[in-house]
């Protein structure tokens, strides 16, 4: 019986620790997109949900294969990105962070519906090559799929980790998180690094889509929760810090998955946020936490 | 309150109006919009009131409308109260909540406050849609009972159709306006502007921060849960889709249509955003769409809101007086 539970658990934490990869893989553009261009990005789950669709779609009318079509779909997400931010977030230069808060929630209106429109609201699967294959490790059952999302996670997050702290581009970016008046004197394009940050943000959103997409299904209304989860991992892990995100992502993964099979199925999504909550009144700067 | 004659008069004329409104509009169901439209005026004055004149943008808000809803339905169907005890019930109960919740989120600032209020909202929204045992969960509450006040069988009023609602509503509406003008007006009321304009300024000058803010907080809280409660006795019906967060961004473009920080605005915007998606309807697939349209539009071209351009032209208009004075 004991042994029972202790095995349990451990599948749990496996499992919940894929999750919270794709967790942390959203945060990190809202992160990113929150602390640059200090913009809530409420369409962030609508960009994870055209992911989604845009992988199903370059793979069953173009024939691609999932791996192609995973940075395809990426790139093209990251495109809508693109333009979603000339359109509704560049025009608000100057103005208070609710007010792209409103213009984003907007367009993630006028995404959902759209999507809704042109694919209806049947979901859709996403095969996966890994899918039907089986991994053991030790207690733990999981299909190759899985560990491939989990991989996947981590690596890009590693990526982004070099990228920001090595590359020129990465570095203008924190410079801009500091100062984005002086970084604009230092040369720095602020109009095309914010850019650049919303396709950043809408192609890692994309690619958790498109990982996800393949496990549950992919459907209109599929970024919603993501969303406010991400919320929830940008706040725990403390702003401007890659690394924290990744943590807070897979805490939030495990506990929720452990709270799904110990406590209450219905109630785990309100564990993030409880944890949020408690995150807040004991370590406001967050768990990890230099904020910026 | 004094007030020149020309104020008064403009104020007697809208009042007028808003009375004569329904028998102008006398279908069932553009009386039922008009009480809608009111209805929801409360959640935008309560978001104006934190956000507007204390400069806290509380994404929360919305919640309380539902959560105001909740209390007073089940204050009703569980506990047999009569309608005024609910209102007064939902009343106390959501300036608790708000206090519970305000404690934690006014810590922080900003952006910060903004997402830990989201948080909130959305714990709320699972505990009311799991708790099956009290709220049934998603299924809701269904005979909630009408809203009606009186003592015993022979002295009672019950708000049984569109037009007694609108009036009792209408009533509550504009009692709640004027204690916000004449809130405004005190130490208090100007305590939250100043917060708004510079915290730390504020604190300076010995007003508490933390206090007032959750002063207006709780305030908020209570006249958006009013709402919800006039909501719930109106509809008879509530389910855990309140909490939904389109409400959320249509309360704040509400406001902001209205004009952030005005005392009318709420009410215009509130009638604007109530009717607009009523008006789309006639396109039904195509209504987010366009609702999503028009909020990027405002927000863009029209942040001052209506009677945050008729607070400009007056200034406008006296500044030109001044300098023809002065010539």
């Amino acid at each position: 019986m004991w042994e029972a539970t202790f095995i349990l658990a451990i599948q749990q934490i496996a499992s919940g620790l894929i999750i919270g990869a794709m967790y942390a893989l959203m945060s990190i553009g809202m992160m990113l997109i929150l602390g640059i261009m200090t913009v809530i990005n409420m369409a962030h789950g609508e960009f994870y949900m055209l992911g989604g669709y845009f992988c199903y779609f370059v793979m069953t009318k173009l024939g691609v294969s999932y791996l192609a079509a995973l940075p395809l779909s990426m790139a093209i997400t990251a495109g809508v990105g693109i333009v979603c931010e000339k359109a509704t977030v560049r025009p608000l230069v100057g103005r208070p962070w609710y007010s792209s808060f409103l213009t984003t929630f907007g367009l993630s209106m006028i995404l959902r519906d759209t999507a809704q429109i042109i694919w209806g609201v049947d979901p859709l699967e996403i095969l996966s090559p890994f899918s039907h294959k089986r991994v053991v490790i030790g207690p733990v059952f999981l299909t190759q799929h899985r560990v491939f999302v989990f991989l996947a996670g981590v690596v890009v997050i590693g990526l982004l980790y070099l990228f920001i702290k090595k590359h020129k581009v990465g570095m203008a970016m924190r410079a801009m998180v500091r100062d984005r008046e002086a970084s604009a004197l230092m040369g720095i394009n602020l109009n095309a690094m914010n850019s650049f940050t919303f396709a950043l943000g809408a192609g890692t959103a994309a690619l958790a889509g498109g990982l996800l997409g393949a496990i549950f299904n992919v459907l209109p209304s599929m970024g919603e929760l993501p969303l406010v989860k991400g919320f929830a991992v940008v706040i725990m892990g403390g702003m401007g810090n890659v690394q924290g995100i990744l943590f807070s992502g897979l805490i939030l993964g495990v506990a929720e998955s452990l709270a799904a099979s110990f406590i209450s199925l219905g109630l785990s999504d309100a564990i993030a946020f409880a944890i949020l909550i408690i995150i807040l009144l004991f370590k406001p700067a967050g768990l990890f936490g230099k904020r910026i | 309150m004094i007030m020149p004659r020309r104020k008064f008069l403009l104020l007697s004329g809208l009042i007028l109006i808003l009375i004569l409104l329904p028998w102008v509009l006398q279908a069932t169901y553009t009386r039922h919009i008009l009480v809608m439209a009111l209805i929801y005026t409360f959640s935008a004055m309560g978001l104006n009131v934190i956000f507007g004149f204390t400069g806290q943008a509380a994404f929360g808000q919305p919640a309380f409308f539902a959560l105001g809803a909740y209390i007073s339905s089940l204050l009703a169907l569980k506990l047999g109260f009569p309608f005024g005890m609910c209102l007064v019930g939902t009343l106390v109960l959501s300036a608790g909540f708000g206090f519970l919740i305000g404690y934690p989120s006014l810590q922080l600032r900003g952006i910060y406050f903004g997402i830990t209020t989201m948080a909130f909202a959305q714990i709320l929204y699972y505990i009311v849609s799991n708790w099956v045992d009290l709220t049934r969960g998603p299924m809701g509450l269904v005979g909630i009972p009408p809203a009606g006040f009186g003592y015993g069988d022979s002295f009672r009023i019950v708000f049984d159709n569109e037009l007694k609602y609108y009036y009792l509503v209408l009533a509550a509406a504009l009692l709640a306006l004027f204690f916000l003008a004449r809130l405004m007006e005190t130490r208090l009321g100007r305590a939250f502007v100043a917060i708004r304009e510079n915290q730390e300024l504020s604190a300076s000058i010995g007003i508490h921060p933390f206090w007032v803010k959750m002063i207006a907080f709780m305030l908020a809280c209570m006249i958006t849960g009013m709402g919800g409660s006039f909501y719930a006795h109106f509809v008879k019906f509530v389910s855990p889709i309140e909490f939904q967060w389109y409400n959320i961004g249509l309360t704040f473009i509400m406001v902001i249509t209205g004009g952030i920080g005005t005392i009318w605005g709420p009410l215009i915007g509130g009638a604007i955003f109530t009717v607009l998606p009523e008006v789309f309807r006639a396109v039904e697939t195509y209504r987010n769409i366009l609702v999503g349209a028009v909020l990027i539009l405002i927000v863009i071209f029209f942040p001052e809101g209506i009677m945050g351009k008729v607070v400009q032209w007056r200034e406008r208009r006296r500044q030109t007086a001044l300098e023809r004075k002065n010539a």
